[in-house]
């Protein structure tokens, strides 16, 4: 698989205060990747790391291959368009007025792209209305458009969505996705919004305390949540067999333990074990949420 | 870097508040020079302000220039994309110059012209004119790198705070300086340190004799700043 981002051990320390704790996470070409974390885990901290804004105290961080340490890394990331925290934005100036001020900062030649970027972001009709007077949402948005002005392939988003009206979250998670399919643009956005990281992301990163607890795929994740039976048995090696007699979709987690999906007749299921002498032990009803999941990842790595 | 020139110059000839303050340093120039015409010694007006106007002048405009990019955080645009720091810090550093030297010569040559209209030239050397106001400017410059300096190490309220009280001290103390070296038969050279003692000997009567070492000074002194404004720039971590 082609990585847009690695990082391997990042660490961070903010005097005795260590932000990133050995961090190694990696977004794939194409993905929608969910960076997850509660505040104060390390997201944004990272996310400041691959704008080139902070310098890890350890650790490496790769960017289309290239280390931040070689000079080569400023070539990828003018590949990278970024709206970290809050946009920054010139407040006394219009949209196309903010927008053209990035199109110098990149040196592109014409502003002819200007309008479709606006319309893009849907502040096509903003005039002379300046950046100081837009809502929250829009703000966002111009935002986004200036992260957008040097055809970036990898789009990093801080918490896009926070303090978002339901309408605004909504426009956003769309652009994303519009961004991601039409023009192909991996796209990194941390959230602690898990609900609405779950209707866009690809794959995830799950960070506590600056350390990367899972990193797993949309459909990983999916099966994790997923509505099951977890059945205790003498023996899962008796179980499989039976379970693809009868086309019940399963996973073995251990000796013991497995989980059934879909609504299997427990009846027929009993009976089908015990004439090959395997006993159920116990059946209990597993219907995990992402939040749930999420609660479970953190307190495992607490834990440990 | 030529992008970020372009773009860092091309916000400040449409920003309006450097419009607006031109036009305020043309018209007070103007006026003041036509209304003092009846004294003399109001022909180093331009020197005297470079000293103890134009700092705190400068300091506050500067803050405004900076502001969006250190505390509204634009500058996140440009490093994001690749741009580095050193770079980013030389056209910050060009344009801020700019900015604040386009309203000392235009309020110090508007102000020189009109008062030529009117007043006795009796004395008056083009020469020490010109070459006090390019002192005066080479003090704008050393200001502006302080300002600069003082804006990206702090944010918000407190770097004009910082601009304020760092450019006054530096100033008293020059000025300081300048009474203590004639008070307690100091070396002459030592006035050569402060900015703005070296200022305060300009005059549009006579070239001041040892201007070669105090403008070495100046130029060292703003070298030194400006350099150390970058380093704390480049190894610093930003928000």
């Amino acid at each position: 698989m082609e990585y847009v981002l690695q990082t391997n051990a990042l660490t961070k320390y903010y005097k005795n205060f260590k932000a990133l704790d050995g961090l190694t996470m990696h977004v794939p070409k194409g993905s929608i990747y969910g960076f997850v974390g509660r505040n104060g885990a390390g997201k944004t901290t990272l996310i400041r790391m691959i704008c080139g804004l902070q310098f890890p105290t350890k650790g490496d961080l790769e960017l289309y291959g290239v280390k931040h340490t070689d000079s080569a890394v400023s070539a990828s990331r003018r590949r990278i368009g970024a709206v970290v925290e809050t946009p920054a934005l010139y407040l006394d100036m219009t949209a196309e007025e903010n927008l053209k001020q990035q199109y110098r900062v990149l040196g592109k030649p014409g502003y002819e792209d200007i309008p479709a970027l606006l319309k893009l972001v849907g502040l096509s009709d903003t005039g002379k209305k300046t950046a100081r007077q837009f809502s929250l949402g829009m703000r966002q948005r111009l935002g986004i458009a200036v992260a957008l002005c040097g055809d970036p392939d990898f789009l990093v988003l801080d918490e896009p969505i926070n303090g978002l009206d339901p309408e605004g979250i909504i426009e956003i998670r769309e652009l994303i996705l519009k961004l991601n399919r039409e023009r192909k643009i991996t796209v990194l956005i941390s959230s602690h919004i898990l609900d609405e990281l779950a209707k866009l992301a690809t794959h995830y990163g799950f960070i506590d305390s600056g350390r990367i607890v899972r990193e797993m795929s949309a459909e990983e994740l999916e099966a994790a949540c997923r509505k099951c039976m977890r059945l205790k048995v003498t023996d899962t090696g008796v179980l499989a067999p039976v379970l693809d007699e009868m086309g019940l979709s399963y996973q073995i987690a251990d000796e013991q333990y497995a989980d059934i999906y879909g609504q299997p007749s427990i009846t027929k299921l009993a009976l089908a074990l015990v004439e090959k002498k395997c006993e159920i032990l116990s059946a209990v009803e597993h219907d995990e949420s992402l939040e749930s999941f999420y609660i479970s990842l953190i307190g495992g790595a607490n834990h440990e | 870097m030529s992008k970020l020139f372009c773009a860092y110059f091309s916000r400040l000839s449409k920003w309006m508040i450097f419009r607006f303050m031109l036009v305020l340093m043309l018209a007070g120039s103007i006026i003041g020079g036509a209304a003092l015409k009846s004294l003399t010694g109001a022909w180093n007006t331009p020197y005297m302000l470079a000293y103890i106007a134009f700092p705190h002048y400068v300091g506050i405009v500067i803050g405004l220039f900076n502001y969006p990019l250190f505390t509204n955080g634009t500058i996140r645009n440009q490093l994001s994309v690749g741009h580095k720091r050193s770079h980013v810090y030389i056209a910050d550093w060009a344009a801020s110059n700019a900015f604040s030297l386009a309203l000392y010569l235009v309020f110090s040559c508007a102000f020189l012209i009109t008062f030529s209209q009117f007043a006795d030239t009796t004395g008056v050397s083009v020469k020490a004119a010109l070459s006090g106001v390019a002192v005066s400017a080479l003090q704008i410059v050393f200001y502006t790198t302080v300002s600069q300096l003082f804006c990206v190490v702090l944010k918000g309220v407190k770097s004009f705070l910082a601009i304020y009280l760092g450019n006054q001290l530096i100033m008293l103390l020059g000025i300081a300086a300048s009474e203590m070296i004639s008070e307690y038969d100091l070396p002459a050279e030592m006035i050569n340190l402060f900015p703005t003692a070296v200022c305060m000997r300009q005059s549009c009567f006579a070239v001041d004799p040892d201007l070669t070492l105090g403008v070495t000074g100046l130029v060292v002194e703003t070298v030194i700043v400006f350099l150390l404004g970058m380093l704390y720039f480049r190894k610093t971590d930003l928000n």
